[in-house]
C-alpha cells in the first residue's frame, strides 16, 4: 500500500534552466533586433538616398545639352542607362514647364507622375517620398538641371530592396538569435543533464524505494553533492532494508506463533468440545444412575416388603411344621399305643384318619404356604436378579462416569496446559511486539533524521539558488518518503499496539480460562470420588443383592423341597388313610403298616425337624437380607446424595464448560483479529522488495 | 568568292562573320579599313532575338549591292568587304562589337547599324575615334540624335527620322478624321523618339497624345499587351502610332483588335513591315480572324514591288541573282527569309548610295575625298524619284505610306 504523493504540475530541472537561459536571450533579442533593425534602415537609407542623389546630379549635368537641344531620346537613352542600376526604381525628366518628356515607367507613368501638379522647378536638390501603388515606396531625388531652368531630373529609388534586405537582416539576425539560442540551450541541457544524470538515478531508487523494492541501489555517482546524496540515500535504503528485514523476521516468528497459537486453539476447542460432550455424558450417566438408583431403592423397598411377607409366610410355615411335629409325635405315640392295642385300633385307625385328615389338611396347608412361598422366593430372587442387574449397570454407568471424569480431568488438565502454553507464547508474542517497537522507533528515528537532512538540503539548495532546483526537488522527494515512511511506521505500530491488545486479551482470556479449568479439574476430581464412592457403594449393593438372591434361592429349593416331602407326607397319609379303610385286610398288613406307619412316622418326624430346621434357616436368611436390604436402602441413600451432588458438580462442570467455550470463543474472536493484524503487517512487508527475500515474500 | 572566319567574338551573342569579298595586294592607304583592294565596313546589327529580321534582311540587300558591284570589279578596283557581328538588338552589345570592328578589325566606316538604343550607344564612339574617324553609313534608325550635332560629320544619314514617319502617320490619322491618338512604344530611346515625333506631329494640328503604353524591348509576341490595351482603354483612343519591333507591334494590334479597337493603327519602318505582316497573317488563320484591317506603315524606302522605279528593279535583279546567304553563325533559326522585303531594299539603297560616294571620292579614298564626294552627291538620282536625295544631314524626307491588304503592303496614294 503506497500512498501517492498529491502532486502539481511537474517542470523537470533542465526546463526551467532552458527557460531561465532562454529568457535574457529573448530579451536580448527583443531589445537589439528591432534597434539593430533601425540602425540597419537609417544607414541603408542614407546610402539609398546618397545612391539617389549621386545618380540624379549625375543625370542633371547630363542631361543639360539635351535639355537645351530637345533631344529626348538621347535623354532617353541617358535614363535607360541608369535604369538597371540596383535600388533604381525608376528615372524621369521633366522640362522647365513641368513637363514629362522621358520617363522609364513601365507600360506608363503611374498617375502620381503624369498629373503631378505643375509647380516651379526646385533650384535645389529635393527629396520625397513617393508611394505610387502601381510601384510602391519609392525615394524620389529631384536634381534641378542648370538650377531648374531647363528641368528637373527625377530618380526614383525604389526601397523594396532595402526592405527586403532590412527583412533578410532581420530574419537573419533573429536565426542567428535562435541559433545561438538553441545552442546555448542544447549546450546547457546536455550539461544538465549529464549534472542530473546521478540524481535521475537517486529519484529513480528513490522512486522504487517509494514503491518498496528496495534491491535498487544508487551505487557511486559522482564527486561532488549529488555523490554524498546518493550514498546518504543509499545507506538510509539500506538501513530501511535491515529493518524490514527485521520486522519481516519478527512478522516470521509472529505468524509461527500465531500458528502455534491457532493450532492450540483448535485443539482447545477440541477438547472443550469432548469435554462438554464427556460433560453431557457425564450428566446424562447421573442422570440415569440417580434414576438407576432411585429404582433400585424402590426396588429394595419393594423386596423389604416382600421379605416381610415371607418372613410372615415363613413363620406360619414354621407354626404349621410345628403342628406337624406335634401330630407326628402323637401319631408316634398312638402307633406305639397301636403296637400295645390293636383293639383300640379301629378308633384308633378313626383317629389316626381324624389325625390323618387333619395332617393332610396341614399338609394342603402347609403346601399352599409352601407354594405361597415359593412364589414369593421366586419374586424375591427376580426382584433381587433385577436389583443385581440394576446395581451392576449403576456400578458399570458409575465406572463409565468414573471414567468419564478422570478423562474430563485429563481434557481439563489438558485444557490447563494448552493455556499455559498460550500463556507462554503470549508472553513469547509479547516479547516480539516489544522488539518490533524497539524497530520502529528505530525507523521513526531515521524518518526524523531523513525529514532533517531534506530540510538541509532544502535550504541548501534554496541557497545555491537555480542550480540547487534540483537538490530542492530530491530534497523534496526524500522528506516525501521519509513522511511517508512515518506515516507507514506509524500505521505498524498501530498494528502492532492492536497485536499487543489483543495478545493482552488472549492473556486475560488464557487466565480467566485457567482459573475455570481449574475449579473444573477440582469439581470433576470431587465427581471422580463421588463416582468411585458410588461405585464402591454399588458394589456393595451388588454383593449384597446377590447375597440375598443366593440365600433366596436356597431358600426357594428348601421350600420346594419341603413342598415334596409334604406332598409325600399327603400322599403317604392318603396312602395310610385308604390302609386305615381297608382295616377289614389283616393285622399282619396292619402291624406290618403300623410298623410301617412307625417308620413312617420316624421319618415324618425327622422331615418335620428338618422342616422347622429350614425354616429356620429361612428366617435367618430373610433377616439376614432385610438386614441387607436395609444396607442397600442406607448405600441407596447415600449413593442419592452423592448422584444429587454429582448432578450438581455436572451441572457446575456444564456451566464451566460452557464458559470455556465462550472463553474460547472470545479467543477465537482475539485469535482472529490477531490473524487480521498478521496478515496486514504481512501485506505492509510484501510491499517492501529486499534483495535478501525477494525470491521468496512470503 | 571565299568566306574566310578570322576569328570569334569573345561576346556570347555575337559570331564574327569574317567576309572577306577579294584579297588582292594593294598600296597602302591613308585611311583605315581601305587598302589597295579592299575596303573593309564594319556592321554590328541584330541578327538574331526579337528583331533579328532587321539585321538579316538588311544585310541580305546590302550584301547584293556589294557583291554585284564587287563581281563587276569593285569601287576603283576596291572590292567592298562586309564584317558583321550580331548584337541582338542589345547597346551594350553593339558597343563591344563597334570596339571590335573599329580596334581589331580596323574597318573604314560602320554600316548597317540598325536600332535607335544600339547606335545611341554607339554614337559616343564616332566622337572617340573622330582622329581616324570614324564614319557611320546610313543607320537603320529615324531617331533624331544621329541627325543632330555632333554626329552631324560623322553620321551619313539615308533614311528619312522618326519624325518624318511619325508625321506622316499622324497626318494620315487627321487625314482619316482621327483627332485621338494614342501612342504605343518600346520604352527606351527608339519609343521615345517616336513618341516624341508623335508629339511633334500633333502639336501642328492643336493636339495631344490621349493615352500612351510602353513595352520593354525584347517583348515576344506571345507575350499578352493585355495590360498595355487597358493602360490605352483609359482614355478614349480612336488612332495607334506603335513604335516598336514587330514581335511587340504585331501582339499589340492583336490584342487592340481582340479588345475590339478598330480603328487605324501605324507603325514606323523600323517595325520590319513583312515580319510583323506574317506574325499577324499566320494568327489571323489561326484564330480566324482579322487583325490586320486599317494597320498602316510608314516605310523610308517604297515597296519593293514598284519595279518602276530603277533601283527597285536593279535590287530585284541583284537579290535574286546573288542570293546573299546569311552566315550561320549569325543565322537565327526562327528567322524566315524573305524574297523582297522593305528592309532589304533599304540595305540595297543604302549599299548603293555608299558606293556612290565612294565611286565619287576617287581611286584616293579617305575622309577628305569621301566628305567631298558625299558633299557632290546631294543630287544623285538613285533611281527612287526626284525628291530621294542625298546631302541633307538629317537624311532624306521621303517617306511611304502603305497599308496591309490581303497580307500584302500596298501603297497608299496620297
Amino acid at each position: 500500500m503506497v500512498v501517492e504523493p498529491k502532486r502539481t504540475l511537474r517542470i523537470p530541472i533542465a526546463r526551467k534552466i532552458t527557460i531561465v537561459v532562454a529568457i535574457p536571450f529573448i530579451l536580448l533579442a527583443a531589445f537589439s533586433i528591432p534597434q539593430t533593425r533601425w540602425r540597419l534602415g537609417a544607414n541603408l537609407h542614407n546610402q539609398l538616398r546618397s545612391k539617389g542623389e549621386a545618380i540624379a546630379k549625375a543625370l542633371a549635368s547630363s542631361s543639360e545639352e539635351r535639355l537645351v537641344s530637345g533631344n529626348v531620346e538621347s535623354l532617353q537613352a541617358l535614363l535607360d542607362g541608369f535604369r538597371d542600376v540596383d535600388d533604381v526604381g525608376y528615372l524621369y525628366v521633366t522640362d522647365n514647364t513641368n513637363e514629362l518628356i522621358a520617363h522609364t515607367f513601365a507600360i506608363r507613368p503611374p498617375a502620381a507622375v503624369a498629373h503631378r501638379q505643375s509647380k516651379s522647378p526646385d533650384k535645389e536638390i529635393a527629396f520625397t517620398t513617393l508611394t505610387p501603388p502601381e510601384l510602391g515606396e519609392h525615394l524620389e531625388v529631384a536634381a534641378p538641371v542648370l538650377f531648374g531652368t531647363l528641368g528637373t531630373v527625377h530618380v526614383g529609388m525604389s526601397t523594396k530592396q532595402l526592405e527586403a534586405e532590412l527583412k533578410s537582416a532581420t530574419v537573419s539576425l533573429l536565426l542567428q538569435f535562435v541559433v545561438a539560442v538553441f545552442i546555448a540551450i542544447l549546450l546547457l541541457a546536455v550539461a544538465v543533464r549529464i549534472l542530473l544524470r546521478p540524481l535521475h538515478r537517486v529519484l529513480a531508487v528513490l522512486r522504487k524505494t517509494g514503491t518498496g523494492d528496495l534491491t535498487q541501489t544508487v551505487g557511486a555517482l559522482s564527486n561532488d553533492e549529488l555523490g554524498d546524496l546518493g550514498q546518504e540515500v543509499d545507506s538510509a535504503r539500506a538501513r530501511l532494508a535491515i529493518m524490514i528485514a527485521r520486522i519481516r523476521q519478527a512478522y516470521g516468528n509472529i505468524q509461527a506463533s500465531n500458528s502455534q497459537v491457532t493450532a492450540l486453539y483448535e485443539k482447545i476447542v477440541e477438547v472443550i468440545d469432548r469435554q462438554a460432550k464427556v460433560a453431557s455424558a457425564t450428566s446424562q450417566a447421573a442422570s440415569r444412575t440417580n434414576e438407576m438408583a432411585t429404582r433400585v431403592t424402590t426396588n429394595t423397598l419393594d423386596l423389604d416388603r416382600l421379605i416381610g411377607t415371607s418372613a410372615a409366610a415363613t413363620m406360619q410355615l414354621g407354626a404349621s411344621a410345628h403342628a406337624v411335629s406335634e401330630q407326628t409325635d402323637l401319631l408316634f405315640r398312638s402307633v406305639e399305643e397301636a403296637g400295645q392295642a390293636l383293639a383300640e385300633l379301629t378308633s384308633a385307625i378313626d383317629e389316626i384318619h381324624r389325625n390323618l385328615a387333619r395332617v393332610s389338611q396341614g399338609s394342603d396347608e402347609t403346601a399352599s404356604a409352601m407354594s405361597e412361598m415359593g412364589t414369593s422366593a421366586t419374586h424375591v430372587r427376580m426382584t433381587a436378579e433385577n436389583t443385581v442387574t440394576e446395581a451392576t449397570l449403576m456400578h458399570q454407568l458409575a465406572e463409565q462416569g468414573l471414567a468419564t471424569s478422570h478423562e474430563t480431568i485429563g481434557g481439563l488438565r489438558a485444557i490447563r496446559e494448552s493455556s499455559e502454553q498460550v500463556s507462554r507464547l503470549t508472553a513469547t508474542l509479547n516479547q516480539r511486539i516489544e522488539e518490533i517497537d524497539g524497530i520502529l522507533k528505530f525507523i521513526t528515528e531515521i524518518t526524523g533524521k531523513t525529514n532533517l537532512l531534506a530540510l538541509n538540503a532544502a535550504i541548501i539548495a534554496s541557497q545555491a539558488g537555480a542550480q540547487g532546483k534540483g537538490f530542492g526537488v530530491v530534497a523534496t522527494e526524500m522528506k516525501e518518503l521519509a513522511d511517508r515512511t512515518n506515516a507507514q511506521t506509524q500505521r505498524i505500530g498501530e498494528v502492532i499496539e492492536g497485536i499487543r491488545q489483543e495478545v493482552t486479551r488472549t492473556e486475560n482470556a488464557v487466565r480467566v480460562s485457567k482459573t475455570k479449568v481449574d475449579s473444573g479439574v477440582l469439581l470433576a476430581e470431587e465427581t471422580g470420588h463421588a463416582l468411585e464412592r458410588i461405585v464402591s457403594n454399588s458394589n456393595q449393593v451388588a454383593g449384597r443383592v446377590q447375597g440375598m438372591a443366593r440365600a433366596t434361592t436356597e431358600q426357594a429349593a428348601t421350600a420346594e423341597r419341603v413342598t415334596r416331602t409334604t406332598e409325600g407326607l399327603a400322599l403317604l397319609v392318603a396312602n395310610i388313610m385308604r390302609a386305615g379303610q381297608k382295616q377289614a385286610a389283616s393285622a399282619q398288613r396292619i402291624f406290618d403298616m403300623a410298623t410301617s406307619i412307625q417308620r413312617s412316622a420316624d421319618h415324618a418326624k425327622h422331615s418335620t425337624r428338618e422342616q422347622h430346621d429350614a425354616a429356620g434357616a429361612i428366617n435367618r436368611d430373610l433377616a439376614n437380607i432385610s438386614e441387607a436390604s436395609a444396607a442397600i436402602a442406607a448405600a441407596m441413600q447415600e449413593q442419592g446424595e452423592s448422584s444429587g451432588a454429582l448432578f450438581a458438580v455436572t451441572e457446575q462442570l456444564n456451566g464451566t464448560v460452557e464458559n470455556n467455550r465462550e472463553s474460547v470463543l472470545a479467543l477465537k474472536a482475539v485469535f482472529q483479529t490477531l490473524a487480521e493484524r498478521v496478515v496486514t503487517l504481512n501485506d505492509e512487508l510484501r510491499s517492501f522488495n529486499i534483495r535478501q527475500e525477494s525470491e521468496d515474500p512470503q | 568568292m571565299t568566306h574566310l572566319c578570322l576569328g570569334q567574338s569573345h561576346m556570347h551573342q555575337a559570331t564574327l562573320l569574317c567576309l572577306i569579298i577579294g584579297i588582292f595586294p594593294a598600296p597602302a592607304s591613308a585611311a583605315q579599313g581601305v587598302n589597295a583592294d579592299t575596303i573593309t565596313l564594319g556592321m554590328t546589327s541584330a541578327f538574331t532575338g526579337r528583331s533579328a529580321g532587321l539585321g538579316s534582311e538588311l544585310f541580305r540587300g546590302a550584301q547584293a549591292a556589294f557583291q554585284t558591284a564587287n563581281q563587276a570589279g569593285g569601287i576603283h578596283g576596291r572590292k567592298i568587304r562586309l564584317i558583321a557581328y550580331d548584337d541582338g538588338y542589345e547597346p551594350a552589345q553593339a558597343v563591344s562589337n563597334t570596339l571590335t570592328l573599329v580596334e581589331r578589325d580596323q574597318v573604314f566606316a560602320l554600316f548597317g547599324n540598325v536600332g535607335t538604343p544600339t547606335t545611341v550607344k554607339v554614337l559616343p564612339l564616332l566622337l572617340k575615334y573622330r582622329s581616324l574617324p570614324m564614319l557611320m553609313f546610313a543607320p537603320f534608325t529615324g531617331a533624331q540624335m544621329v541627325r543632330e550635332e555632333p554626329y552631324l560629320n560623322t553620321v551619313v544619314n539615308v533614311r528619312a527620322s522618326y519624325r518624318d514617319e511619325t508625321a506622316a502617320l499622324v497626318n494620315l490619322f487627321v487625314d482619316l478624321g482621327k483627332r485621338q491618338v494614342a501612342v504605343f512604344y518600346q520604352n527606351d530611346s527608339y519609343g521615345r523618339s517616336g513618341y516624341d515625333g508623335v508629339i511633334r506631329a500633333l502639336k501642328p494640328h492643336g493636339l495631344r497624345v490621349v493615352a500612351e503604353a510602353n513595352y520593354p524591348r525584347g517583348a515576344a509576341y506571345a507575350t499578352s499587351m493585355a495590360p498595355q490595351v487597358r493602360a490605352l482603354g483609359e482614355a478614349s483612343f480612336d488612332a495607334v502610332v506603335a513604335v516598336g519591333a514587330y514581335q511587340a507591334c504585331a501582339a499589340m494590334v492583336r490584342d487592340l483588335r481582340r479588345n475590339g479597337f478598330a480603328g487605324p493603327i501605324g507603325n514606323v519602318s523600323f517595325v520590319g513591315s513583312e515580319a510583323l505582316l506574317e506574325l499577324l497573317t499566320d494568327a489571323e488563320v489561326k484564330d480566324a480572324r482579322i487583325y490586320s484591317h486599317d494597320l498602316y506603315n510608314s516605310e523610308v524606302v517604297p515597296s519593293p514591288e514598284m519595279t518602276e522605279l530603277p533601283l527597285v528593279a536593279a535590287y530585284r535583279r541583284d537579290l535574286a541573282a546573288v542570293a546573299p546567304e546569311i552566315p550561320k553563325q549569325l543565322l537565327d533559326p526562327s528567322y524566315v527569309r524573305k524574297p523582297f522585303s522593305f528592309v532589304s531594299l533599304e540595305g540595297y539603297v543604302n549599299a548603293t548610295v555608299l558606293m556612290h560616294v565612294l565611286k565619287n571620292a576617287g581611286k584616293e579614298l579617305n575622309e577628305k575625298s569621301f566628305a567631298g564626294a558625299l558633299a557632290h552627291s546631294s543630287n544623285a538620282d538613285f533611281g527612287l524619284g526626284a525628291t530621294f536625295q542625298l546631302g541633307d544631314p538629317t537624311g532624306h524626307h521621303q517617306v511611304w505610306i502603305v497599308k496591309a491588304d490581303n497580307q500584302r503592303w500596298v501603297p497608299v496614294i496620297r
